[in-house]
């Protein structure tokens, strides 16, 4: 039995487009069902940081353990690329990407942007942005962001995040990143 | 035979080579990829948080709205064995689920510098466990680092979302504990006239 493969949308309508002489295979029917059945993966981590200098150069790098969670499909992650929580499709699909992250900031009034990027200098909109009055100063803030981003077989996804300007000293704390394709 | 919620294993193994493809194979296929969301929303917390490490603040019982569920999945329940009552999900059938939680909150009795309050995601095993074995934390975040602010101004919004795999009596919830520099102490959390939500989706 050969390997079940998840496939696009696109290419499934075409697998299963007729069946009047028998064209719809069993494998057909497999791929279809690995298709509907999830694609996703992701990492987390919740060792507690040690402290890193940030700049307006976009960077997450988690410089502790991190641990992958379940992945699924022909999702895969890596600790290739500098950021350690690297996410790589391998189907073209519309896909959910989650992430929630606790930082610290050692100043006020810098603005931090975390955010989904693909292929290491695309940005996925949207953002989010953190900063830290004087009442606020050192404390650990829980950055969130949802988005859905079309990605190709092949891409990757990873989690950034940059100063507006200058540079400083960011503390992270537990985090979790993962994708699942939605179609 | 209605249709049943199946696990991937099973469905691949359904539809081998060689063996009928049967209209019932095929609607259980259906339900098990429609599973839809089912969940908790809408809890109004009228309460003020846990005492100490060993009693941990957890999703309390009562109040909570549960999303349209889905066929399968995930159901809420409360347990009540264990004071004060709290909810969970807990799976019922077996697969891979996305979870996702929020609550507003915040820490108070902080005039000890360090004092963190630390919310879980949690994974425990069966009924009858004690809530501080079996737990397997997949997920946490963190709050109240270094703040002495305990006025209102001080609650902000916590979450934190993870996948998980689960069988069936698997059970997810959200705890709270207390710790100064990681060691467990006392101290509580508040998360009185506030909001919070906890939901999972089965995704294979």
């Amino acid at each position: 039995m050969a390997d079940d493969i998840a496939r696009s949308l696109s290419a499934l309508q075409t697998l299963l487009a007729d069946n009047t002489s028998q064209q719809i295979s069993a494998q057909d029917i497999r791929d279809f069902l690995v298709s509907a059945l999830g694609e996703y993966g992701g990492w987390w981590h919740d060792t507690t940081q040690s402290s890193q200098t940030v700049s307006t150069a976009a960077k997450y790098t988690p410089n502790q353990a991190i641990t992958a969670f379940p992945v699924g499909g022909n999702v895969t992650v890596s600790t290739t690329g500098g950021t350690k929580a690297r996410i790589t499709v391998g189907t073209t699909g519309t896909y959910l990407l989650v992430f929630s992250t606790v930082v610290a900031n050692t100043s006020n009034n810098n603005l931090l942007t975390v955010q989904w990027y693909k292929g290491g200098g695309t940005a996925v909109s949207p953002a989010t942005t953190l900063t830290w009055s004087a009442a606020l100063n050192g404390y650990r803030q829980n950055a969130v962001c949802f988005a859905v981003a079309g990605l190709t077989a092949g891409e990757y996804v990873e989690v950034f995040m940059a100063l507006a300007s200058g540079s400083d000293s960011i503390l992270l704390g537990p985090g979790a990143f993962f994708v699942l394709r939605l179609e | 035979m209605a249709d049943t919620v199946r696990s991937l294993g099973y469905l691949v193994d359904a539809l081998k080579d060689g063996g009928p493809v049967t209209p019932q194979k095929m609607r259980d296929f259906l339900v098990s990829r429609f599973c839809g969301l089912t969940g908790l929303t809408g809890f109004y917390i009228a309460m003020t948080g846990f005492t100490d490490s060993t009693v941990p603040w957890r999703l309390p019982a009562g109040g909570g709205q549960t999303f349209t569920a889905g066929n399968g999945g995930l159901a809420m329940t409360a347990r009540t064995d264990l004071a004060p009552d709290y909810c969970r999900l807990v799976a019922q059938v077996s697969g891979t689920f996305a979870l996702f939680w929020a609550v507003r909150a915040k820490a108070v009795n902080t005039s000890i510098f360090g004092w963190a309050r630390t919310l879980y995601l949690y994974k425990g095993t069966g009924e009858g466990e004690d809530e501080a074995l079996d737990g397997l934390v997949t997920a946490w975040t963190r709050m109240g680092e270094w703040e002495g602010e305990t006025s209102d101004a001080g609650r902000r919004l916590v979450s934190m979302a993870g996948i998980v795999q689960l069988q069936p009596a698997d059970y997810v919830t959200v705890w709270g504990k207390t710790s100064q520099n990681g060691t467990p102490g006392s101290g509580a959390l508040d998360t009185s006239t506030t909001s919070a939500f906890f939901l999972g989706m089965r995704i294979a």
